[in-house]
């Protein structure tokens, strides 16, 4: 092919179809588009039933294409979500725990502590791994001041008491122990009774006197005889089914406690009476 | 005008990360290899303003503008080339096709229309520039066999 040497005819034709060019550019953009509206309807119609039918024809052919083009970005991209779900799901669970937590603490910032006696905080890290006992360990121990028949309450009720020491932690009797027992009082009746745990099963509140009326969901709190170590007052459950009065020597008094032993994190150790 | 259905209505469903072909561009590339800048200046006038009619919100005469300059540019850089290589015309499109974008998105930008001037316009022109270069030599056997086929018919004629 020879060199080009533009003619000045040849460059007159260019610069003719530039100057065309910025005329109709100039023209559509002061008209706003309305110098070309007839035309571009005219172009359009003439085009439309060819983009009808090769969308009819083409398009799930294209998708296809178009999904296989993208392949590599959407997976990528769906692998980054799913790392970040799971980030966001972890974060998440942490915050619900943080939240618990934070209630529990207030809670048991709000423990009303009887008179005269100290408290000492302390975490729940080890609950027993039988099935016939219910205890826990606390991170505080007898450098902290504790000591065996402590008792140890939580933001919602009394948890137990302390059972056996060491210098820095201890083992908590729970109240739903089979073993445990503790003077209790009704609140209303103000009748005077024994708490005994039983497990996974609901307290029973024993020697109560069978002519006494016991309401439904009645609150059952802490003695405070001399003899049990618990200052008086302190919440251990509610009333969940009570025999009406009776005749009868003995009466039964189930207590829902009010503690949920199972998910236990923070408590308070009461020190001294 | 066939480059131009074949443009709106079968490759505009067949993209590449959002970019169609410019099949226009590329005959008017093709007629500047075959038969001279004022021709492909002619070709891309008449092609672009045509182009620029079935745009809905783009201004009429970015792409004539555009396509003239390219045409003719193609042509005048084609003509010094001594020995192609198998590879130049498809470089050579897909330069041609982004230097026309390229200067409509800034032509665009300077006539009010801000939203050809991204960064994800630009991406669309660098891959339409790929994907044009992909078809091109498709295109270049056609608009030759057109072209030859015209040229015999005027011989003949004579």
């Amino acid at each position: 092919m020879s060199i080009y040497r533009p003619s000045p005819t040849r460059r007159a034709l260019l610069g003719v179809l530039i100057l065309a060019s910025v005329s109709v550019l100039t023209l559509d953009f002061r008209s706003s588009g309305s110098a070309f509206r007839g035309a571009r309807g005219s172009v359009g119609a003439v085009l439309a039933p060819f983009q009808k039918t090769s969308a009819a024809v083409i398009r799930p052919f294209s998708s296809f294409f178009s999904g296989l083009a993208q392949v590599g970005s959407l997976r990528a991209e769906n692998e980054r979500l799913r790392e970040e779900n799971a980030g966001l799901r972890t974060r998440n669970e942490e915050l619900g725990r943080a939240a618990a937590q934070v209630e529990d603490l207030k809670k048991l910032n709000n423990v009303a502590i009887p008179k005269g006696v100290t408290s000492v905080g302390a975490r729940v890290f080890v609950r027993s791994p039988s099935s016939f006992e219910w205890v826990v360990e606390l991170d505080v121990g007898s450098s902290q001041g504790v000591a065996t028949g402590n008792p140890v309450v939580s933001g919602d009720g009394l948890v137990g008491k302390v059972i056996s020491v060491r210098p820095t932690t201890s083992v908590v009797q729970l109240v739903n122990d089979p073993k445990f027992a503790a003077g209790a009082r009704l609140e209303k009746s103000r009748e005077i009774g024994s708490v005994v745990g039983h497990g996974a099963a609901p307290l029973t509140l024993e020697d109560v006197d069978p002519q006494v009326p016991i309401a439904e969901g009645e609150r059952v709190q802490t003695a405070g005889v001399a003899s049990s170590g618990f200052p008086p007052d302190i919440l251990i459950g509610y009333v969940r089914g009570a025999p009406p009065p009776s005749a009868s020597l003995q009466r039964t008094v189930f207590v829902e406690p009010a503690t949920k032993t199972t998910r236990l994190e923070f408590v308070k150790v009461l020190l001294s009476s | 005008m066939v480059a131009l259905i074949l443009r709106n209505a079968v490759f505009v469903q067949v993209r590449l990360f959002g970019a169609v072909p410019e099949l226009v561009l590329l005959v008017v590339i093709a007629v500047a290899m075959d038969d001279g800048p004022e021709s492909a200046a002619v070709v891309g006038f008449v092609g672009g303003f045509l182009q620029d009619l079935t745009n809905a919100l783009t201004p009429v005469g970015l792409s004539c503008l555009a396509f003239v300059l390219v045409g003719f540019a193609a042509g005048l850089v084609h003509s010094y080339v001594i020995r192609p290589g198998r590879l130049l015309p498809t470089a050579m499109a897909g330069a041609g096709v982004l230097a026309a974008l390229l200067t409509a998105i800034a032509v665009g930008g300077v006539v009010g229309q801000e939203y050809l001037v991204s960064g994800y316009q630009l991406r669309v022109a660098f891959w339409a520039s790929c994907y044009s270069a992909l078809t091109f030599p498709g295109v270049l056997l056609v608009v030759r066999r057109v072209l030859l086929t015209a040229r015999l018919g005027r011989l003949s004629a004579v």
